[in-house]
């Protein structure tokens, strides 16, 4: 049996599933408390929005599509985030990257097995949301599911996930330098929230800023995804987020291999 | 071969004053200084060697063992190890090393030890046979079986250490570093660490560097010590030399009845025969006298002159005195 990665990969995979696992409880709060809340506030807002105004679209959206949004947006970041935040500071502040250091292993290739591994299993968790939301609700009108539509978008959580990992290391990099950088890595979540589509939809933002947010890297983390799903997209704004995605990939890994070799010489290992 | 060269390292450490004031100042200016936690120091090691690394807290044991694993880069100067140059983290190099810290965990703390393990296998890509050969007989020598299908998270700190042990040694490794191995061990657990220490050094003639507080794991694994003291090296050589003042000198405590005045102790002191090296007062009315074993009668005699005795112990040396006043005061060829 021969696969194309090293062995190690696949048991760290298979490890982080068992980490995982590891907390049942937090499992159960974090898919049913994140799905559920978000929901529903997005429910009770968009329902007086909507009835206050009258209308039965706002850009292009109706209810029910912009109800489904908003039950795939915060699971949607959850698959291409992956790993909780503080995931290479906590290794840095502590000393536990020392043991990651002496193993003949890269450590940033070990830290993304384990972001895909959870990756892998929110992807699981949407599937199932998925399938209850279909189970109660209609499929809204606008929608078109396709085999070749949940390819892309498995495609779009690959890459959009190795940029998240690749966004997020940077930041989380910086504690080689500084003691303390919790109020950065929030900040970096409030501004993939904002700008990447977990508030509002993108399209409700003028086109202006809407074509700038086109070449940032954030919307691909959530936006960009669902809306290939559900089939919004066309065959070029297709092409063009791949384009854009594997530009930022190319920089956002360049720049991770800067910062890990500069970090490596001002590595203390904590204690002396 | 283990060669170090020169090897230097200096950590910039930013100095806070204490409380609020001191905290709301440091957003602003910040103080750094230099601590130089080792001071360019050489020394060379061959293969089947275990040497002791000795000092106190923050004497840099643990900072050259970070630099010798290669986790961290030093300031200056040089190693190889086994022809690699370890902070360049070859991973030729770390296959074949290991670094063992007793304070810190290694294993994933919320998964059985086991699970651990198979991972370790994966990474350092052990064949099967190897595998449960080693395993087999290590779990076994340190009596673990039973654990290593429970939380490490579950375990007691022997129990821990233990595991901890094994996977810092599931891959054969040539070259090893234990910082700490049996800190806060009972003494079972540290005899049955140092034991299979043992074994294992015979069967596999590794490079072994250790560092512990328990003098008993130095005197009984290591045949040469290298004491530190503020990052420089002030004894290199063999224990049994140490060993030597151990056995050559003995301690008398004595308590006598009555308690001694002033004058009555110099009048002891003025008389007291040759070979006696040193004399404390440990209170009123006893005291403790170092002194050369040859001269053990003519001492005994005219302590035996000077009053009635209640109690008297005649001892050794206790070899980490000897070598707690070697990192105090260098030795003395």
């Amino acid at each position: 049996m021969n696969s194309p990665f090293p062995s190690w990969m696949i048991s760290a995979f298979k490890m982080e599933w068992r980490n995982i696992l590891s907390y049942r409880i937090d499992f159960w709060i974090n898919f049913v408390g994140i799905t559920i809340i978000q929901f529903l506030v997005a429910y009770f807002l968009w329902t007086s929005i909507f009835s206050t105004s009258g209308v039965t679209e706002i850009k292009g959206m109706s209810f029910p599509m912009l109800m489904l949004y908003y039950i795939l947006a915060p699971l949607t970041l959850r698959a291409t985030s992956g790993l909780i935040m503080g995931f290479m500071f906590n290794d840095i502040y502590s000393g536990g990257l020392n043991k990651y250091l002496l193993y003949p292993l890269s450590y940033i290739n070990f830290k993304l097995v384990t972001q895909y591994a959870r990756t892998l299993f929110y992807l699981l968790q949407i599937l199932l949301v998925f399938i209850l939301f279909t189970l109660f609700f209609p499929i809204p009108a606008q929608v078109e599911l396709s085999l070749l539509n949940s390819i892309l978008f498995l495609l779009t959580i690959i890459v959009g996930g190795y940029l998240y990992f690749m966004l997020a290391s940077i930041f989380e990099m910086i504690s080689f330098w500084a003691d303390n950088i919790w109020s950065l890595m929030v900040m970096l979540r409030i501004i993939i929230s904002i700008f990447g589509g977990l508030m509002i939809p993108l399209h409700f933002f003028p086109t202006w800023a809407q074509q700038v947010l086109n070449l940032l890297p954030f919307r691909y983390l959530i936006s960009f995804p669902i809306r290939t799903f559900l089939g919004q997209l066309s065959t070029s704004e297709i092409a063009l987020g791949f384009s854009v995605m594997i530009f930022w990939a190319i920089i956002l890994t360049g720049a991770v291999q800067i910062m890990w070799k500069k970090g490596n010489r001002q590595y203390s290992g904590i204690g002396i | 071969m283990l060669i170090v060269e020169n090897l230097r390292k200096v950590y910039r450490v930013h100095k806070k004053e204490a409380g609020l004031k001191g905290s709301i100042k440091s957003l602003f200016v910040r103080k750094w200084i230099d601590k130089e936690a080792v001071k360019g120091i050489s020394f060379s090691i061959e293969p089947g060697e275990i040497v002791g690394l000795i000092g106190a807290n923050g004497a840099g044991k643990t900072t050259l063992a970070k630099m010798l694993s290669g986790i961290i880069h030093p300031t200056s100067g040089q190693a190889t190890i086994l022809g690699h140059t370890p902070w360049h983290r070859d991973n030729a190099y770390r296959k074949d090393m290991t670094l063992l810290m007793g304070q810190k965990a290694s294993l994933w703390w919320d998964l059985p030890a086991m699970d651990s393990y198979l991972l370790l296998k994966d990474i350092y890509q052990i064949n099967n046979e190897d595998f449960n050969k080693r395993l087999e007989h290590m779990s076994t020598a340190l009596d673990v079986k039973d654990q290593l299908n429970i939380q490490v998270r579950r375990l007691s700190l022997g129990e821990r250490m233990k595991v901890e042990l094994i996977a810092a040694l599931l891959h054969a490794p040539k070259i090893i570093f234990l910082d700490e191995p049996t800190i806060g061990l009972d003494l079972t657990s540290q005899k049955a660490i140092r034991d299979f220490l043992h074994d294992y050094k015979k069967q596999h003639k590794p490079i072994i560097i250790l560092t512990s507080h328990y003098m008993q794991d130095i005197e009984d694994l290591c045949k040469r010590i290298i004491i530190l003291k503020e990052g420089e090296i002030v004894y290199d050589g063999s224990i049994e030399h140490i060993k030597q003042y151990v056995s050559q000198e003995k301690v008398i405590h004595v308590q006598f009845e009555s308690s001694w005045k002033q004058d009555e102790l110099d009048t002891f002191l003025a008389g007291a025969p040759t070979g006696i090296c040193d004399i404390t007062q440990t209170s009123l009315s006893e005291l403790q006298i170092r002194l050369e074993k040859k001269e053990l009668t003519s001492v005994m005699n005219f302590i035996l002159s000077h009053g009635k005795i209640l109690d008297l112990k005649i001892g050794g040396i206790d070899i980490s005195e000897v070598i707690e006043n070697i990192q105090r005061e260098g030795i003395s060829e």
